[in-house]
């Protein structure tokens, strides 16, 4: 596995699939560029699946699909963090909350900065998604 | 540089046909190796030979540029814009994000690793 260079969350996901300006595709295309993976949390890619619009599934199949791309599962040793943030957070924002913590310091991709500034050192690299 | 063993070459029962464009080239299976000598700057070859195994470190390399040449071609083709003048605008927006990392910066998200590999953050 590449390195990791970015980690995405639903938001993030969703902006992709929903066909907005392109900035997230930029940024996994940045990454890509530059021998580094994007990671995205299983537990996010479920719930884009979940709310993504019948127009927008194909771009998470292709996402899915895409060699740069590095879906984690939620792990055993995981849960208990995970739970304990997932009730402020939810879920899949908490998970990819999680990953983020398990790699410093890459920068995480959400439409959430204010709620995952609550968990994450005050500094931690943050790309807003629009 | 040598990288790889003698390549071997297909018994002709194993061959498969190829388009005309491929005609004549020697046919390897998928797997296989070939030996291939490339000429690299001198800062390249005196990283290479620190190396124990220069065939994988180059074939990691190569690897990895390739995933990332085949992400870049899906995102295109999806009619993502990935012109030179927007990639700038990330690798700009990317590069100050990252400049602001203070060596403070490190170490409290090293103890945030540490605390949450314990289980109690």
């Amino acid at each position: 596995m590449n390195g990791i260079g970015l980690i995405l969350d639903t938001s993030a996901l969703l902006s992709y699939a929903e066909g907005s300006d392109g900035e997230v595709g930029r940024n996994i295309a940045f990454q890509a560029d530059n021998g580094l993976s994007v990671l995205v949390p299983a537990t996010c890619l479920a719930v884009a699946y979940k709310d993504v619009t019948s127009d927008g599934w194909p771009y998470l199949d292709v996402l899915s699909g895409m060699a740069s791309i590095v879906v984690t599962p939620l792990e055993h040793d995981q849960c208990a963090v995970l739970g304990g943030w997932a009730r402020k957070l939810g879920l899949p924002l908490a998970h990819a909350v999680v990953e983020t913590t398990g790699h410093p310091i890459v920068p995480l991709m959400t439409a959430h900065r204010d709620l995952v500034a609550q968990f994450l050192p005050k500094e931690w690299p943050i790309i807003d998604v629009e | 540089m040598e990288t790889g063993g003698e390549p071997v070459k297909l018994e002709p029962s194993a061959r498969v046909a190829l388009p005309d464009c491929q005609a004549g080239m020697t046919l390897y299976a998928s797997g296989m190796t070939k030996k291939l000598a490339v000429s690299v700057p001198d800062d390249v070859a005196e990283r290479l030979s620190r190396e124990a195994n220069v065939s994988a470190y180059v074939t990691d390399a190569v690897r990895r540029r390739m995933a990332g040449e085949k992400t870049l071609e899906m995102l295109r083709t999806l009619g993502i814009d990935l012109s030179p003048d927007k990639m700038a605008e990330v690798r700009a927006r990317y590069e100050a994000l990252m400049a602001g990392i203070t060596p403070e910066l490190r170490a409290e998200a090293a103890a945030l690793y540490a605390r949450v590999k314990s289980g109690r953050p």
